[in-house]
């Protein structure tokens, strides 16, 4: 998956989601193929409990089926479908008692958060994904929404319900705890990051 | 489009923001952005700050999505299909029953109507004939009374 991967055929996917409104399952199966990983990886840094992701993703992808005539065409469907899957992961979150965790302010570098094995890292996907998990749920949702999923910073946004201005300083200070935890990972490696 | 030059500092928090790559920059500030990368060289320093981080989060994301949650996603609309349908059917064909509910109330609500009257009618007669009857007996009383009078030694 790749960041443009979020910029592929709009118009279709409108299409599309008209067909699923009037009942068509391909259609319907189009926009799991086209969708479901990259809501899958939001909602898992969302929720990071891989069941809890499985299910607000069948449950987001279920009220696709159900509701598809309610898609206004004023957002891509990919932000239409990524505020659903927030919307309900924060519903389980609420539910499951972890709200407290949303803490935008925290610096995940100084406290005493999932860190990664220092001694096992290299800078891949695995180090990038639990880095991304040991960041604030909202700061790790901005991320990857804006450069994992490939949504505008206005659509994350929207996704998120901030204005753009506050999204803005949710991924600086995303931003600026992954350089700190990859320049302490590369410092690790070979003695920093120039 | 906004056409007008962007601040250094407003490159910077751009680039802190979104990284180094224009095309996450956001729209009304892209062009202006490019054009102060294209032409100060402490901006690309400021750029080049970012890449190595925009690298990192470049590679193919982890983990993948299992097959059992997309057999599941897929089997979607079979298991809702005959649910969607019956709801679908329900909602175009509501009108009937529903034109037919608002005949049988209206009918009833007639026929309620009527039968109200009719037992006002009968109540109002009822009335009139008890209070004919109690006149006759009173009028009996006063007739036996003025008999009894007359038969008085």
């Amino acid at each position: 998956m790749s960041h443009s991967h979020g910029r592929e055929q709009p118009d279709d996917d409108a299409l599309l989601i008209v067909r699923v409104g009037e009942g068509d399952a391909d259609a319907y199966r189009d926009l799991v193929r086209r969708h479901a990983e990259r809501l899958h990886l939001f909602v898992l840094r969302l929720l990071r409990n891989s069941a809890d992701a499985e299910d607000v993703v069948q449950e987001t992808f279920l009220r696709l089926w159900l509701h598809a005539t309610d898609y206004k065409p004023t957002a891509r469907v990919a932000t239409w479908l990524h505020r659903i899957a927030h919307n309900l992961a924060f519903d389980r979150m609420r539910s499951l008692r972890h709200f407290e965790e949303i803490d935008d302010d925290s610096d995940p570098t100084q406290g005493d958060g999932p860190q990664p094995d220092i001694l096992d890292v290299k800078r891949d996907a695995e180090t990038l994904h639990r880095a991304l998990d040991a960041l604030p749920v909202r700061q790790a949702a901005a991320m990857v929404l804006v450069h994992l999923n490939g949504l505008s910073g206005k659509e994350a946004s929207e996704v998120l319900d901030v204005s753009e201005g506050a999204l803005e300083s949710l991924l600086t200070r995303a931003r600026r705890n992954l350089k700190a935890r990859m320049g302490n990972l590369s410092g690790a490696d070979s003695g920093g990051i120039q | 489009m906004n056409d007008a030059p962007l601040t250094q500092t407003r490159f910077q928090a751009l680039l802190e923001a979104y990284g180094a790559q224009p095309e996450r920059w956001p729209e009304h500030e892209r062009n202006a952005a490019i054009e102060l990368l294209n032409s100060s060289e402490s901006a690309r320093v400021l750029a080049r700050e970012q890449h190595e981080l925009d690298t990192w989060l470049s590679v193919p994301s982890i983990p993948k999505i299992s097959a059992k949650l997309i057999l599941s996603l897929n089997a979607i609309p079979e298991k809702q299909g005959k649910l969607l349908l019956a709801r679908r059917l329900r909602i175009r064909t509501l009108w009937v029953p529903a034109l037919g509910w608002a005949a049988a109330t209206a009918v009833g609500i007639w026929l309620g109507a009527r039968s109200a009257s009719a037992d006002r009618y009968v109540v109002k007669s009822d009335d009139a004939a008890e209070t004919a009857a109690q006149i006759e007996n009173e009028r009996l009383a006063i007739s036996g009374g003025l008999f009894d009078d007359s038969e008085a030694p």
